[in-house]
């Protein structure tokens, strides 16, 4: 079959006029209506079958109506003018119902921003339902082959994001998103392999399936590590989980206002290992962009780590006001108590090829992911989770057999006070609020439980 | 919306699919949020759509759309019907739904005092009463109060004839006092940790949870947590609260008995289970303390209502009896696989969401001891934990740890000092074996986990447990 095409009915000028009349239908001092879009198709298999197999389409308006300082919010996704026009009532509603918030800074005012070219693929958009299922047997095949069996998802998608406000903001941007993760099982085995990019046609599922074999096909895990601390090498799956959860704990301006992040008295000495840098990098059309936030502010590159110092953290135009800074552009849509996140976590990679990292490991672990990390306290970045799909070991620099999964408790800084080596090849994933980019790290010390 | 329904469905008859089902979902709710007296939320949200789940042969096809002019209808279930045939061309497997379910009828939440009745403006003064009372306490820096209510309309037909219309309200509210102390940081909340405790029903559980009235001992038991001596390593005799057996059920017991993860359906993302598909009768947990239901039918509770989302009516069964594994959490086709009857646990986080095997309310029934007093009383060193703050669980649902808010140590029978940053950690079966007693109807009740997450794309849904205090013997404790 073909697809209809995602885009039609959301494009700039389709989107413009909808906004600009939901501006106007909302009777308020001030209005911001952002509009977001997703149509995704999206296939899980297991074992060898493909169980589930899913299309969604939605577009929801968001409103932000302003009575003096007072801000209410409505959302919905019946888009007919009867629909707009419930919503902007209520959101007006919302507004005049409650105190003026002396925390509010206003709506943002137009600022320049510019499109990030190449970030909305004809291709991933246009994938049918047949080629995605033959994408995932071609990669179930070489799997199958091998005696292991696979499970994972493929996802193909269009994401739509406009902003309008009554101060002449208007902004647009469409983007495209291919995601694959695959675990390949051979008993107690298991391996793993993930990838986000714009452009699908990155991707060659064979490839995807045989990374994940080969760390399936390392040994039959038997014991346990022992418990201690161990040197070991983190693939880039498990780097991302431990990004995400220091940007979780740490990098939002709201978590340095309420004093739960470790930025709040970083001191002068670094905070991590001197090689680390860190930075949000919504721009780059590498990984899904996106050159704005949800109020419409142009997107800033912030460094989180540099060079093993403590960065920034990023702000909306609320905490911004709140502490005399200007918004970096890292709005999440209203309503949002929780205030603005990093959604394109981005390390920078290292000088060191894969066989260069494994003789940088020397005698140690390799980790495949982790799996259920869970903050025990915010500050110190202290957290547990577990190893998931593949503790293999390394002896020489060589893998020489694989080891079953366990938990380890540590502080996220500490885990990167101890790097020693970065890779020179990084991987894009999705993450739970975005995406991340990183690099594999050799770690002096991770505590393991045993 | 029958008549959006009708459309899709009978599109799906004219093509001749094996079997169809459509949901149609008006959800609405409301929240408000204030921060340090700073009302930062106060939204109202609405999401309409419809779902269209369609089997091909023995494959497969979902989709789903906001927009419900009935050509966007039409197209999005010929999309359901693309999927599924694309499907069908290569599937192996052999899929059978059992027998057909052709429920009529309708479902409403009872409640006494409708939540979106309340004028905003007492919701408002109600949440800045206990704002005021966390602020009144020195050394608070995050106050944080959150009131919301939803309700979900969903209206269910298939082409095997069943039909049913169901209004569920859910009503919820928290509040936390984070304290700073000499830069020591510690939260305490109520009635529950997460920023969430849920129920289906009415505004009037917020009147008797009066959060006015809990907000000082919060307050202040943070700020004591701050100069708290830290919980030493060790191991000990453990009493939990119902809040940390609710995470504790639903974490360890709950997810290991959903039949997708134990058939490997989940095996990539949630993850599978230490449980097999053919352990049940036969699976004992070593404790015969332990009686878990799965009831969808408790009043109040989140996994509370009249018909799943594949039309099942809501039902009651055992899971585990005297610790032996007597039951699984099944739809309609893993049911159909393994010869069980449908548990009606299969549930959609909204209109744009498949149905999954979700658990309902899943409840450990009360135990003998009348109170928390009794459950100590002859405890001569242990640690005794509430409120859960952070949960880990590795993906066959086996090696745990759990942290709560706060403990207090209990020595000779009765609580002592305030302990900090409590956590307890354990393997599931060793931990449920060392169970040695349970609390009584008087310590059991209802406790929400609002965020529960599964499936691809993401889907969340809410539950509550009913759970007792517990004791457990010889657990692995510290900070």
């Amino acid at each position: 079959m073909t697809t209809q095409d995602p885009l039609n009915g959301w494009d700039e000028a389709t989107l413009s006029t909808l906004t600009a009349e939901a501006i106007d239908m909302c009777h308020a001092d001030e209005a911001e209506i952002v509009v977001m879009g997703t149509d995704q198709q999206l296939a899980r298999f297991s074992r060898g079958n493909i169980l589930q197999h899913t299309g969604e389409r939605s577009l929801e308006v968001r409103v932000r109506a302003i009575r003096g300082r007072s801000v209410g919010v409505a959302t919905t996704t019946d888009l007919t003018r009867i629909g707009l026009e419930r919503v902007t009532h209520r959101a007006v509603a919302m507004a005049a119902a409650q105190p003026p918030d002396p925390g509010f800074p206003g709506l943002a005012q137009p600022l320049p921003w510019s499109p990030i070219p190449a970030t909305c693929h004809p291709a991933t958009l246009h994938v049918t339902p047949e080629e995605r299922e033959d994408a995932i047997r071609r990669l179930m095949a070489v799997v199958t082959g091998s005696g292991s069996e696979a499970s994972g998802h493929h996802a193909t998608e269009c994401r739509v994001v406009a902003v309008r406000n009554s101060r002449g903001v208007w902004a647009h941007h469409a983007g495209s998103r291919a995601e694959w993760s695959v675990v390949t099982e051979r008993k107690e085995a298991s391996g793993y392999a993930a990838r986000l990019t714009p452009d699908h046609r990155t991707v060659v599922p064979e490839r995807l399936a045989k990374e994940a074999l080969a760390r399936t096909l390392a040994g039959h895990p038997t014991a346990i590590p022992l418990a201690g601390r161990h040197r070991v090498m983190l693939e880039p799956y498990a780097v991302a989980d431990l990004l995400t959860m220091l940007a979780f704990t740490s990098f939002g301006a709201t978590a340095v206002a309420q004093g739960t992040s470790f930025l709040v008295s970083p001191g002068s000495d670094p905070v991590v290992a001197r090689c680390v840098t860190l930075r949000d990098n919504g721009l780059d059309p590498l990984m899904p962009a996106l050159p704005f936030d949800h109020e419409g502010v142009p997107k800033q590159q912030v460094d989180l780590l540099r060079a093993g110092m403590a960065g920034d953290c990023v702000h909306d135009a609320r905490s911004a006001f709140r502490s005399g800074r200007s918004s970096t552009g890292h709005a999440l849509p209203p309503p949002n108590p929780y205030g603005p996140f990093p959604m394109h976590l981005d390390m920078l990679a290292g000088p060191t090829d894969r066989e260069a990292m494994l003789q940088a490991l020397g005698d140690g672990l390799l980790i495949t992911r982790f799996h259920y990390t869970s903050v025990l306290d915010p500050r110190s970045t202290r957290i547990t989770g577990l190893t998931r799909d593949g503790v293999l070991e390394v002896r020489g620099g060589r893998i020489v057999g694989a080891l079953r999964n366990a938990r380890f408790t540590q502080s996220i800084l500490d885990v990167l006070k101890g790097v020693v080596a970065i890779g020179s090849e990084t991987l894009i994933q999705s993450s739970f609020l975005g995406c991340v980019r990183c690099p594999a790290l050799v770690i002096e010390g991770l505590d393991l439980e045993g | 919306m029958r008549e959006v329904l009708e459309w899709c469905l009978d599109t799906c008859a004219a093509e001749r699919v094996t079997y169809a089902d459509g949901r149609f979902v008006r959800t609405q709710s409301e929240t408000i949020t204030m921060v340090n007296g700073d009302v930062t939320r106060l939204s109202s949200e609405e999401s309409v759509g419809l779902g269209i789940r369609v089997l091909v042969g023995h494959a497969w096809g979902f989709a789903a759309t906001s927009d419900l002019r009935r050509a966007e209808v039409e197209a999005a279930t010929a999309r359901a019907i693309a999927i599924a045939r694309a499907s069908a061309q290569a599937s192996r497997r052999a899929v059978s739904l059992g027998a057909s379910v052709r429920s009529r009828g309708h479902f409403h939440t009872p409640f006494a005092i409708d939540p979106f009745t309340v004028p905003l403006e007492e919701k408002l003064a109600l949440i800045a009463s206990a704002d005021a009372a966390m602020a009144a306490v020195p050394n608070i820096r995050v106050r944080q109060a959150m009131l919301a209510w939803d309700r979900h309309h969903k209206v269910f037909g298939s082409t095997e004839g069943a039909w049913v219309e169901q209004t569920l309200t859910e009503t919820a509210c928290a509040l936390e006092a984070r304290a700073e102390v000499d830069g020591q940081s510690a939260a305490r909340s109520y009635p529950d940790a997460r920023g969430h405790h849920g129920w289906t029903g009415g505004f009037e559980r917020v009147l008797d949870l009066d959060l006015p009235a809990a907000a000082p001992r919060i307050a202040e038991e943070a700020v004591r947590l701050c100069t708290a001596p830290v919980l030493p390593d060790g191991r000990t005799t453990l009493v939990l609260d119902g809040s940390q057996m609710a995470i504790q059920l639903h974490e360890s017991l709950a997810h290991a008995v959903e039949h997708d993860r134990i058939l490997g359906h989940e095996v990539s993302f949630a993850g599978g289970s230490f449980i097999g598909p053919d352990d049940v009768g036969l699976l004992d947990l070593g404790s015969p303390l332990v009686h878990v239901w799965a009831d969808a039918t408790t009043p109040g509770g989140l996994g509370t209502y009249g018909f799943d989302d594949e039309g099942v009516p809501a039902t009651r069964f055992p899971l585990f009896i005297e610790g032996r594994l007597s039951g699984l959490l099944s739809n309609r086709e893993t049911a159909a696989l393994s010869g069980l009857v449908p548990g009606g646990v299969a549930r959609a986080a909204g209109w744009q969401r498949l149905p999954l095997i979700r658990m309902p309310n899943i409840h450990l029934e009360p135990g003998t001891h009348p109170d928390l007093e009794a459950l100590i009383a002859d405890v001569d060193e242990g640690v005794y934990m509430a409120t859960n703050q952070s949960w880990s669980i590795d993906d066959r649902r086996e090696n745990f740890r759990f942290g709560t808010e706060i403990a207090w140590e209990i020595r000779k029978g009765r609580l002592g000092r305030i302990l900090s940053r409590p956590s307890y950690q354990g393997r599931t079966q060793d931990f449920w074996r060392s169970l040695d007693a349970l609390g009584g109807p008087g310590t059991w009740s209802l406790w929400s986990v609002p965020h529960c997450g599964k499936g691809q794309p993401r889907q969340f849904a809410r539950v509550s447990h009913g759970t007792p205090a517990a004791r457990f013997r010889n657990v692995k404790v510290g900070p």
